[in-house]
This record gives structure tokens, C-alpha cells and sequence, in this order.
């Protein structure tokens, strides 16, 4: 049984381009999988395209927009397991 | 007997901010993005600034209710105007429509000379016929025209300015333009929706695998019909962005109203204040004015008057880019010219900026106002410097924008607004990037 801070090798390189995009404003290690993009670490709907976007260059995915919306940023963990761990187009 | 109607005087001011989005036809394939409901729900409450295009003896209608502690700040400020809020029945219709369902109201506007909205949109035609003020406002379909990113730049194209951009009709265009720009050594290409909304209207291509996902995005939406309009330009290496202000008139004259530094983040406005003379004195080839004459003249003759205002930028090797968007409407910093006109009087400039915010829970513009009165920061209407919000709606947990005017000399600027940054945190208003 895993305990709720481990942390997957993916959730930790969504991080890390999370990270990027907050332009250092919360340093990585302090992002915690279950913070709340959006409401907690203070991302906004520009930066959370620059995010999708460096999420697709970081895992050679190309995401489905349209059946996309800020709240599938709930978290680091929520984005990984409901965006990353579900088909996307291949590119 | 009846009586004659007084000779009308005054002006009304209301208009949604969306303009763009509002303008935008049905029909046309979209950029990568996400909806933000919380984001549209800000941009509605943007038009309590307009008080500051008001003068005395005008009416300013906004969506919502203003919060009475920032209509008083106002006032004490010496910015008086008439102030009501519409209250259609449709709580979700844009000030235009609410307008349209509320007879009183519609009977007061008609008690004014003349309107002064934000844009022109299509409720406002509407409005204004009903009104009975149908005569004093360009087309609709003339504003929508020239508001477009297309319109601009085939008018930078066909008067040989430079930076212009190219107007792409298909996904394979767009690839064609992007790939050619790479080519000519611009690393970096944007492509910008004919219509963007503050920021939202961007796309950075930086690389070939960027450009392949963007193409795929817009053919799918070409297979179901929707039509592709897009500009493509390279993201120059600019030093500087200045916007210039005009009004143009009807038979085709024009006048500048000021000339404005400009700083956006993430391609959405986050400061304008005054612009140093030495700016858009030194430019060249072509000069600032002919560029702004070139600009009212193919406005007036599609058929448009009012306010207009040109975005500029100057780039590191002294050139400049003269026409990075016309936007034939008020604008933030045509707002903060009117701001700047009322203060400089007591040897005061203003400077309006604008941030994301997240506010606690409970907290708002009473709090903020409050702070910075006890901070001795509130502008007052004197000649001391001080910060005067001019919105209070968008203060509002759990995301907010913190939208105001430092009214100061120039060099104290960053220290006002770095003031009135740790006032809002006191207030529970904490500001999302470092100043």
C-alpha cells in the first residue's frame, strides 16, 4: 500500500513543469501532489495552457482541448491519474 | 400644453469588456484553450473603471452594484459622476441586454446627449436605437470588421510597415507561414486569433512538434466545417510597447489623446502609465505620426468614429513594429489617460496596473480600502500620491484581480504600488506573481 506522499516518476515530472510555469514562484519540492493548481498555487487559465502545452513537448502526447477545463487542474495527482493515465491522440 | 424636452447633455458610459469575445463569429476554429468561467466572471465586473472616463453631469451604468466604501473612495477622490446598475431579470446577460430589459433605465439614457460605451457590440446598435442615439454610433458590422487581428494586419501589409503579419486561411497555410518565418531565423512564431481575449488569443510555436500538434488541432476542426483565420508573426525581440490613443471623427479627422507606456504579462495588459517623449520621438521609417494618420484614415473610411487604440513596439535593434493590433474602442490605457489628464494638475501622473489575485475568504475592497487608508495610502484628490482602486467586484474569494491607479510622480511607482501590494496581503488580498 503506497502512503499518500509517494510520489510516481510521472506525478514528479508533471510537477516539475509545473514548477516551470509558476516561474519559480513556488519552488518544486514545496508542490505537493494533492495542492490544488489552481486555487492553491495561484494558476491562472494562460498559464495553465503554457502547462498543457509543456506537459504535451514532456510526454510526446497531444491532449484533447475540448474535453479539457480547469478543474482537470485540481492537482498534480488528479491531472496525472485523469488527463495522463487515460487514452490521449497519439501524435 | 406640453412642455419642451431640456436641450440633453452628458454622456452615458457602460460596455462589457469582452469585446472581443463578443465579436467574435460563430464559425471559426480556435486556438488550444481552456474555458475559464472564473476569468469571464472578473472581466464582467471591469467596467466599474469606466468612472474614470466620466465626467460630472454623466451616468455610468455598470453590470453590478458597485460596493459603496469605493464609490465614496471615489468621490473623496473628486471623481463624481451619476452612478447606477442595471438589474435585468437575466442575471447572466451581458449590461447591454439588461439594459434592453429595463424600460427606466432605457428612459433615463435617453435623458443624455450622447452614449460613450466601451465597444460597440451588438446589443449596443440595439441600445442606442432604442434610445434614440442610433445616429451617434458606427455599424456594427463596421466595429467587428476592424477589430479583427485580419483587418489590422492587411492594412499594415498594404501600407509596407513593418512586422506585419500574415493572415492565414487553412491549417496547411498556418504551417506554410510558420515554417517560412523559422526559416527567415525567427525561433519563435505566434499565431493569434483574429478575435483573442486578453491573452487568451496567443500560441507560442517554438518547435516543429509544437507546430505539427497545433496543425493536427485545427484540421480536426476543419473536418467539421469550421472555418481557419488566424495571424501569424514572428515574436520579435522587443525592448518597449507603447499604445497611442486617438479619436477619430466622422468626416475623418483625428486627434491624439496621449501616448502610453505599455507592459503586458503573458500577452495580457498588466500596466499602463505615461510613456517618456524620447519613445515615439525617435522613430523612424515611418514616423509615429504617419502611421497614425495611415490607421484613422482607413478607420474612417470603413465607417468608424470614436476611440481607437494602436499597439506599438519597439524592438532591441531601434526599429519598431507599428501595428501590433488596432483596437477601435476604449481601452485600459485610453482609461488611464483620462486618469492621468484629472491628476496632473497637482504634478501627479497615473499609472493603472492590473494582477491575478487570490482573496480569503470574507475579504474584498472594504478591507483593501480600509488598509490603505490606514496605510495613508488611499489617493485623496490631492497633490499626494497615493493608490485608488478602480475595481471592487473583482475582489472577490476565491481568485480576484486586483485592478488599480498609483496617482504619483513616475520614479515612485514601484514603491506605491509595492505599498499598496503589502496593503492587499494585509487585507487578505494576496497577489499571485512577485512585483
Amino acid at each position: 500500500m503506497s502512503s499518500a506522499t509517494e510520489i510516481t516518476e510521472t506525478e514528479a515530472r508533471v510537477r516539475t513543469v509545473l514548477a516551470e510555469v509558476l516561474e519559480g514562484r513556488v519552488p518544486v519540492e514545496e508542490i505537493t501532489v494533492d495542492a490544488d493548481m489552481v486555487q492553491e498555487l495561484g494558476l491562472d487559465s494562460l498559464q495553465a495552457i503554457q502547462f498543457l502545452l509543456r506537459i504535451e513537448d514532456e510526454f510526446d502526447v497531444e491532449l484533447d482541448y475540448e474535453s479539457l477545463s480547469l478543474d482537470h487542474l485540481r492537482s498534480v495527482r488528479y491531472f496525472t491519474a485523469e488527463v495522463l493515465g487515460r487514452p490521449v491522440r497519439e501524435p | 400644453m406640453s412642455r419642451a424636452r431640456p436641450a440633453r447633455a452628458g454622456a452615458v458610459l457602460f460596455g462589457s469588456f469582452d469585446a472581443e469575445r463578443r465579436w467574435r463569429p460563430d464559425g471559426l476554429a480556435s486556438l488550444p484553450q481552456l474555458a475559464d468561467p472564473g476569468a469571464d466572471r472578473l472581466v464582467a465586473r471591469m467596467d466599474e473603471a469606466l468612472f474614470a472616463a466620466a465626467e460630472p453631469g454623466d451616468l455610468l451604468i455598470t453590470r453590478e452594484p458597485v460596493a459603496p466604501a469605493l464609490l465614496h473612495a471615489r468621490e473623496a477622490a473628486g471623481f463624481t459622476c451619476e452612478h447606477r446598475h442595471a438589474g435585468g431579470p437575466d442575471t447572466a446577460a451581458d449590461v447591454e441586454h439588461q439594459l434592453l430589459a429595463d424600460p427606466e433605465l432605457l428612459g433615463r439614457i435617453a435623458d443624455f446627449a450622447r452614449l460613450r460605451p466601451y465597444a460597440v457590440l451588438p446589443g449596443t446598435g440595439a441600445l442606442a436605437e432604442r434610445t434614440g442615439h442610433a445616429s451617434g454610433l458606427p455599424g456594427s458590422g463596421t466595429v467587428v470588421r476592424v477589430n479583427g487581428k485580419a483587418w489590422s494586419s492587411r492594412l499594415a501589409a498594404r501600407h509596407g510597415l513593418p512586422g506585419a503579419g500574415r493572415v492565414v486561411r487553412s491549417a496547411a497555410q498556418l504551417a506554410e507561414a510558420v515554417r517560412s518565418d523559422v526559416e527567415r531565423g525567427h525561433p519563435v512564431v505566434l499565431v493569434k486569433d483574429p478575435y483573442g481575449v486578453a491573452g487568451r488569443g496567443t500560441f507560442e510555436v517554438g518547435s516543429e512538434r509544437r507546430l505539427t500538434r497545433l496543425v493536427a488541432h485545427l484540421r480536426r476542426q476543419e473536418d467539421r466545417g469550421l472555418r481557419v483565420e488566424f495571424v501569424v508573426q514572428p515574436r520579435y525581440d522587443r525592448v518597449a510597447d507603447f499604445s497611442s490613443h486617438l479619436r477619430v471623427d466622422r468626416d475623418g479627422s483625428w486627434h491624439l489623446l496621449g501616448v502610453q507606456h505599455l507592459a503586458n504579462s503573458g500577452y495580457r495588459h498588466e500596466m499602463s502609465g505615461p510613456a517618456p517623449r524620447t519613445l515615439t520621438g525617435n522613430l523612424s521609417d515611418p514616423a509615429h505620426p504617419e502611421v497614425l494618420d495611415v490607421v484613422a484614415r482607413a478607420l474612417a473610411e470603413e465607417g468608424y468614429d470614436g476611440p481607437v487604440c494602436v499597439d506599438s513596439m519597439v524592438l532591441r535593434d531601434g526599429t519598431w513594429v507599428p501595428v501590433v493590433e488596432v483596437n477601435a474602442r476604449m481601452s485600459m490605457g485610453g482609461l488611464n489617460l483620462r486618469l492621468d489628464d484629472r491628476v496632473r494638475a497637482h504634478g501627479l501622473r497615473s499609472h493603472l496596473w492590473q494582477e491575478d489575485a487570490a482573496v480569503a475568504d470574507g475579504c474584498g475592497v472594504d478591507h483593501f480600502l480600509k488598509m490603505l487608508r490606514e496605510e495613508g495610502l488611499l489617493y485623496d484628490g490631492g497633490s499626494a500620491p497615493g493608490v485608488l482602486p478602480l475595481v471592487g467586484g473583482s475582489l472577490t474569494a476565491p481568485r480576484g484581480r486586483l485592478v488599480c491607479a498609483a496617482l504619483c510622480p513616475p520614479e515612485s511607482y514601484p514603491r506605491l504600488r509595492a505599498a499598496a501590494r503589502s496593503a492587499a496581503a494585509a487585507a487578505g488580498i494576496s497577489l499571485a506573481r512577485p512585483a
